[in-house]
């Protein structure tokens, strides 16, 4: 399949289908809490025809779904090259939003349920899980050097 | 160490042999988009696959990829003439 999508058109439907899926997730939480009327039920359905549409068009044949659910096995080294920022990327924003999302958590029940203040430590309960975010990574590494036999230093 | 932008004639040659991006993909073993990319110059291609590519060309790697602007290829044929002319 030759053609081509401009990088603002793939981006465009990207930050769309997210917002579908921010939109569907908010719209179904105030329906469950408030109880359902048709109103919350055609934005419902308006969110994830979005959500749909916009998985179809952008990720779907566009190829970006492919590029980033395939095995590494199956990509060339450009692909590679791109996935590998990708993950980088976005596991600095999952690691940033797990750990705001604890943090708010951990203030708001503080006093009934310890999710990460450890006993009130809360600056230790976050910097612990500050060290494991910013070192998980080197377990992996370490496994696959170990593979490959020898580990070069310097 | 930042990579140089390495300059290339691919999209001249491709188009030359009558190649599509997709049958030059299939050849190098890489996703056409890969062709795309390169021919665009915003990717830099790994030694194996400019070797790749210079196989199938059937050209030296030094005609086809380059850190500097490329010539037309009759242009540098006829430098090269000229200098072995010399």
């Amino acid at each position: 399949m030759e053609g081509t999508v401009t990088g603002t058109t793939l981006r465009r439907g990207v930050v769309l289908n997210y917002g579908g899926l921010a939109a569907a997730t908010v719209v179904f939480l105030v329906g469950e809490y408030r109880g359902w009327d048709l109103g919350l039920a055609t934005a419902l359905v308006a969110a994830l025809s979005v959500l749909v549409a916009t998985f179809v068009t952008t990720f779907v044949r566009t190829g970006l779904w492919r590029l980033v659910h395939t095995a590494v096995a199956n990509l060339d080294e450009r692909e590679v090259e791109w996935t590998h920022e990708a993950l980088r990327r976005s596991y600095r924003v999952i690691t940033a939003l797990t750990l705001g999302v604890l943090a708010l958590l951990s203030f708001l029940v503080r006093f009934s349920v310890d999710l990460l203040t450890f006993r009130g430590h809360f600056s230790l309960g976050l910097a612990l899980l500050i060290a494991l975010a910013y070192l998980v990574n080197t377990l992996p590494a370490a496994w696959l050097a170990a593979r490959r036999r020898d580990w070069i230093v310097g | 160490m930042k990579a140089r932008k390495l300059h290339n004639r691919i999209a001249v040659l491709r188009r030359d042999r009558g190649l599509s991006r997709q049958d030059l993909a299939e050849r190098v073993g890489v996703n056409h988009q890969t062709v795309g990319y390169l021919e665009r110059e915003e990717y830099n291609p790994s030694l194996d696959l400019a070797l790749r590519i210079s196989e199938v060309f059937g050209l030296p790697v030094e005609m086809i990829f380059s850190p500097r602007p490329l010539r037309p290829l009759s242009e540098e044929i006829l430098a090269r003439r000229t200098r072995e002319e010399k």
